[in-house]
């Protein structure tokens, strides 16, 4: 049976996966991850240095040049644009996922490009966010012919927090992982479900910034909006009121999982990455295993290896959430500790460092060689039918350019980077939550847990199989 | 009390990493001897819809040759993806491939059944694993 469960580059259909990374090098890793960690757990500052992120303004101009209006209709527009694009291409494109525009575009220029330019830029989304974009023309055409703005019907229930984007992007990451693998043959996404998917996305949000408010929606409901507003807290721009400003990096994340929902953002984000990379490696056996169950029960082939991929999704994502919660258990057994709901989420933001680490080196290669079709082949026969727009059409993948060393020690080194960003903000935090350093260390020592079990696990995961 | 349950918990997690690298260090060796021999070209029979044995592996450095015959028993295409070598062949020929390994990583091989001249979704038939 398991002959049937083709190893899918990440639902993708790209033919190529990473070597292994090798003993050697998990050995390397592992020793030099638990080095650090030791040497953290002895280094102790006394004072915060991220409790505040020191935002200062650029001068008026410049900031006026980057978030002025005309930038913002600009920028606006090519949202759309793509949107459309996309919904067009995948409908009226080729079947095949790999050269219809719509897939790659989708899965791995916006959902893995986003979150880079999110943390080296900030909140760069907003700008280009479609469905912002058009709900913000609607309300200006709105408020011209009633002559006044238009008034949310409904107040957002704040105690539900970021939860319906949580719920927007493990859908999105179902749609993904486990809705594209057909388990009967390299199906892989097609282009059709993608448009239709952008489509009910769409009108979903649209409805929801109509009853909720534009402003509101985009900050707790938007999956994407909330998605990368997370991984822009790390950078070291941010526009505030309007004015595009600098400020000291990582330190916004402090305060970010006072919101409900942003521990389960967290450890949905984990928990994908996870997930991607134990289907074809830790959890293979056993999916293929409920898999039988399952078509014993009389379940259609792609019935059952859909529920047995869902099942273990949840399984992974409990995993994530169970780990990160020991640890906040375990810092609770300090007298003084805060409430257990509190102290969860006053940590949360630690783990998206380690979120970053598992996203680099699971897609780093997926990335750079998919984003090599993006530019070339994509760009000049979205549809796949043999148009040549600007004349890249024959231009294929390059795999040679990346040898497997390169990304082996690119993966290593995210994932021991991401570790030790994630051990200074909760060293960082945990002086503020604990007051002295002492405590503050001996705290510490649990996250440490938590960050060495998530690293391991990380690089466990890619010296199995490396989708 | 309390800093003595926090160092076993430490050094529980030291003892499980170590354990961890151990189970891996050791898996790692007894897959080694999987290794196809590259002088003669492997060779696979395509039946019924699936490879018969099943997915063969092909271990080979980078800048090892590979030689592969592939035997359909319907009209297909063979494709090595990420080489994007493709090879037509009727019911009962055989795909020769021979070529020289150079970009390192897993590679799928497929057999592509043609209907009507389109092809259906592939189903893979080898890995070719390119190791540095």
């Amino acid at each position: 049976m398991i002959s049937l469960f083709l190893p899918l580059a990440h639902g993708l259909l790209i033919g190529r996966q990473d070597l292994p990374i090798p003993a050697w090098l998990f050995a390397w890793g592992a020793s030099l991850v638990l080095i650090v960690s030791f040497v953290a757990l002895s280094v102790a500052w006394r004072d915060s240095k991220f409790s505040s992120d020191g935002w200062r303004p650029v001068s008026q101009r410049l900031s006026r040049l980057i978030t002025g209006r005309g930038v913002e209709i600009v920028t606006g527009a090519i949202g759309v644009f793509l949107l459309g694009a996309v919904v067009y291409a995948g409908l009226e494109g080729t079947d095949e996922p790999s050269l219809n525009f719509a897939v790659t575009f989708v899965f791995v220029t916006f959902w893995l490009g986003m979150v880079i330019l999110s943390i080296l830029l900030g909140d760069v989304f907003r700008a280009f966010n479609p469905w912002r974009a058009i709900a913000r023309t609607v309300g200006a055409v709105f408020r011209l012919i009633a002559g006044q703005p238009h008034s949310p019907p409904l107040r957002y229930p704040e105690r539900l927090g970021r939860w319906p984007a949580v719920a927007g992007i493990v859908a999105f990451v179902w749609i993904e992982l486990v809705y594209a693998t057909s388990g009967l043959g390299a199906v892989g996404l097609q282009p059709a479900t993608v448009a239709a998917a952008a489509l009910a996305y769409t009108a979903y949000t649209l409805i929801a910034m109509t009853l909720f408010g534009v402003e509101t929606w985009l900050q707790r409901g938007e999956a994407f909006s909330v998605y990368y507003g997370m991984f822009s807290q790390l950078a070291p721009l941010e526009v505030r009121d309007g004015r595009l400003g600098v400020r000291r990096p990582l330190a916004a994340a402090t305060h970010w999982a006072r919101v409900p929902g942003s521990i389960a953002l967290v450890v949905a984000t984990i928990g994908s990455t996870t997930f991607d990379g134990a289907q074809e490696g830790l959890w293979q056996e056993p999916i293929g295993d409920l898999f039988d169950r399952l078509t014993d029960l009389g379940l259609g082939p792609t019935a059952a290896f859909r529920t047995s991929e869902s099942v273990f999704f949840a399984l992974t994502l409990a995993g994530v959430a169970a780990i990160y919660w020991a640890g906040v258990r375990g810092m609770r057994t300090l007298r003084g500790s805060p409430a257990l709901r509190s102290l969860g989420r006053s940590f949360a933001h630690t783990l998206i460092p380690i979120g970053v680490a598992y996203l680099a080196a699971h897609y780093f290669s997926l990335f750079v060689f998919a984003e090599q079709a993006q530019f070339t082949y994509l760009l000049s026969d979205p549809l796949g039918d043999g148009s040549d727009l600007f004349g890249t059409a024959s231009s294929g993948i390059d795999y040679g350019l990346l040898s497997a060393n390169t990304i082996w020690y690119v993966q290593v080194a995210a994932l021991v980077t991401g570790h030790v960003t994630g051990l200074l903000l909760a060293h960082d935090r945990a002086i503020t939550v604990y007051g002295d350093p002492g405590r503050a260390s001996r705290s510490q020592r649990w996250m440490l847990l938590v960050m060495v079990a998530f690293t391991c696990l990380g690089l466990f995961l890619l010296s199995q199989s490396n989708g | 009390m309390q800093s003595r349950r926090l160092r076993l918990g430490l050094a529980a997690g030291g003892i499980a990493a170590a354990v961890l690298l151990f189970i891996v260090l050791r898996g790692e060796d007894g897959s080694d001897s999987s290794s196809t021999s590259t002088a003669a070209p492997t060779k696979i029979t395509f039946r019924d819809g699936a490879p018969v044995g099943g997915v063969r592996k092909i271990d080979v450095a980078r800048g090892d040759p590979v030689r592969l015959d592939v035997t359909p028993d319907v009209p297909a295409e063979v494709h090595v993806h990420g080489y994007e070598i493709a090879r037509d062949v009727e019911a009962g020929q055989t795909a020769k491939f021979d070529f020289t390994a150079t970009a390192e990583g897993v590679f799928e091989v497929e057999v592509h059944h043609l209907v009507n001249g389109g092809e259906e979704s592939g189903v893979q038939v080898a890995e070719l694993n390119v190791a540095p």
